[in-house]
């Protein structure tokens, strides 16, 4: 069965042989289909490291995050930072510096898809992994990924993180990236076969059928991610997280300076109050969300973040970072309003996008070529 | 200096598929040239900056701060109390380097004194039983350090990556073949820690944030 081979390096792929009057397949295209398929295998940060603070006690705590993955991915790593410490406080001393020696705890991980693992904790913190096998047959495009945490001691939660992990080959099946592996065969790119092939549906041509989706599967999933459980009963704002998270989305097309970031979070009001949500950039975007539930409930929202510079050598722009300050507030009512989990990221891509007239041929072309059609003299 | 190599137009072209079906000519080098474009485009994106693989800040608390160290001796280096290590993904350039985490600390100093934080960079280490060895005992990892004087919090950024590397630090590198067997060496699995060094008259460093993102440069 065919498969597109992922490699194990980013490729560089030799433009001297795309001119006109060149064969359209050959060697050049087989660097085409390599750097297609790394693109295609490589994974996605999904909650980026974070770190909880988070007491685990024997009874099991859940953390529901929203995530947008991708469907080539099969298996994911969670990382976690767990410590034991008792008396529930914060231990005086480091990591691997010292706490009370001997005292030791288990820790059990609950994935999304049913699997799990069990740990052995110290006072010493570590670093634990968790391989999921992904049940892609309930994949969507967004999707809300609920972990279980179980501890026999009084643990700490310090550290908290799930990427994708890349895949070694990828099934050539449909051009569709969100049903199938997509992969591309770099043999049907050889020179003289088909540009298109309509029984594999590989050749040259599948590059150009898969561009876009490409590009939207590309999209940087998580640009940060917290589970605060932070609580507040007062009518002012009041900052989440110690210092602001950093975030920075993707230039696509000329002339971007911004992206938009998704944003969902789990939060609730206790009954006969609400709250209020506030995102700021340093940018410059400002966005509200009011908080009405009464049982820990999804809400989404987006804004505007900056895209990279690309005259920039760190790719900031305005020589500064674009954080994103998170605060919430009592909107009405005397009880409480909490944050449980938080997340931002590029989310789930627009399916569709027309052509406009940002298409313009590099400026060594042939003026009459425009994409494919000869323009009329 | 620009930081786009490979993506000569620097951004992603629309309208390649309409282009690549039926009869439509592909050897067009417009055409050709848009997705080759497009290619490089993406993996300068998906490599160039990348996503962020931690954003390691706290719940805000009111007063305290965040990771702190006490260090009375300018000849102790300290992992940085609390601070667990962030495990970190950096992928394979063409030429066989690494990719870069990009490290940002949101950091102070508690009095009038010059302290020193130190980013270390080394392999990944899943295995509990091995207590974290300091970077001045060396273990294939790499070192950054960054200075500060400040007694408000200020951003302090550096850059610390696997260049160039040799077959023993090969070695030390676990892949994620070994770490779950489901893959192949195509991400090396490091982890950064910051160390702090060279406190003077008993003041301390604090961290409040750190963030660390992937950059192929």
């Amino acid at each position: 069965m065919a498969a597109g081979i992922v490699p194990e390096r980013a490729v560089t792929i030799g433009r001297t042989a795309v001119v006109s009057a060149v064969p359209p397949q050959g060697t050049d295209w087989a660097a085409a289909g390599a750097a297609y398929d790394l693109l295609d295998g490589m994974p996605s940060a999904l909650i980026p490291f974070c770190n909880p603070q988070i007491l685990l006690t024997k009874t099991a705590r859940s953390l529901t995050f929203t995530t947008w993955p991708r469907y080539q991915c099969t298996h994911r790593m969670w990382i976690f930072c767990v410590f034991v410490h008792s008396g529930g406080s914060v231990p005086s001393s480091g990591f691997g510096t010292g706490g009370t020696v001997g005292v030791t705890g288990t820790f059990t991980f609950t994935d999304p898809s049913g699997g799990t693992s069990t740990f052995r904790t110290s006072t010493a913190g570590r670093l634990f992994y968790h391989v999921e096998t992904v049940n892609r047959a309930a994949y969507a495009t967004e999707q809300d990924m609920t972990c279980s945490l179980l501890s026999d001691d009084e643990s700490g939660l310090w550290g908290f993180g799930c990427y994708e992990l890349p895949r070694p080959s990828l099934a050539c099946a449909a051009a569709d990236l969100t049903t199938s592996d997509a992969g591309m065969d770099s043999d049907t790119l050889r020179a003289g076969m088909p540009i298109t092939d309509d029984a594999t549906g590989r050749g040259a041509g599948f590059l150009g059928l898969t561009m876009t989706a490409l590009r939207d599967s590309c999209r940087r999933t998580g640009l940060f991610a917290g589970a605060p459980l932070f609580s507040t009963e007062s009518g002012t704002y009041t900052e989440v997280f110690k210092s602001p998270p950093i975030v920075l989305g993707r230039a696509i097309y000329n002339g971007d300076t911004t992206r938009t970031m998704e944003v969902a979070f789990y939060a609730m009001a206790d009954p006969g109050s609400t709250g209020s949500l506030k995102l700021t950039m340093a940018s410059g975007a400002t966005v509200t969300v009011a908080i009405s539930a009464t049982t820990m409930t999804k809400h989404r929202t987006s804004i505007a973040i900056d895209c990279e510079d690309l005259t920039a050598a760190d790719g900031r722009r305005a020589t500064r970072d674009d954080t994103c300050t998170v605060e919430l507030k009592v909107a009405s009512g005397a009880g409480a309003v909490t944050l449980y989990t938080i997340l931002g990221g590029e989310g789930t891509p627009a399916v569709t996008e027309l052509l406009d007239d940002s298409i313009r041929p590099p400026k060594r072309l042939p003026p009459q070529y425009l994409f494919g059609r000869k323009r009329s003299p | 200096m620009t930081t786009r190599q490979s993506s000569e137009l620097g951004y992603f072209v629309r309208g390649q598929a309409e282009t690549l079906v039926g009869d439509a000519p592909l050897d067009v080098a417009a055409t050709r040239y848009g997705i080759v474009n497009n290619l490089n485009h993406l993996q300068d994106e998906m490599t160039q900056h990348g996503g962020n693989l931690c954003c390691q800040t706290s719940p805000h608390d009111g007063t305290a701060a965040y990771f702190a160290q006490a260090l009375t001796s300018t000849s102790t280096v300290a992992l940085m109390d609390g601070m667990p290590p962030v495990p970190v993904w950096l992928r394979w350039n063409a030429d066989g380097s690494s990719s870069r985490a990009v490290v940002t600390l949101r950091a102070y100093m508690t009095g009038a004194s010059t302290g020193t934080f130190r980013v270390y960079l080394r392999p990944f280490q899943p295995d509990i039983s091995r207590a974290l060895s300091s970077p001045l005992a060396g273990g294939g990892g790499r070192i950054a350090d960054i200075t500060t004087t400040s007694t408000t919090v200020v951003t302090l950024r550096t850059i610390v990556y696997f260049e160039r590397l040799t077959a023993a630090d090969l070695l030390t590198l676990p892949g994620i073949d070994a770490i779950g067997g489901v893959a192949s060496v195509r991400l090396l699995l490091a982890q950064v820690e910051v160390w702090c060094l060279t406190s003077v008259g008993g003041t301390h460093p604090r961290i409040e944030s750190v963030h660390v993102r992937e950059w192929v440069g």
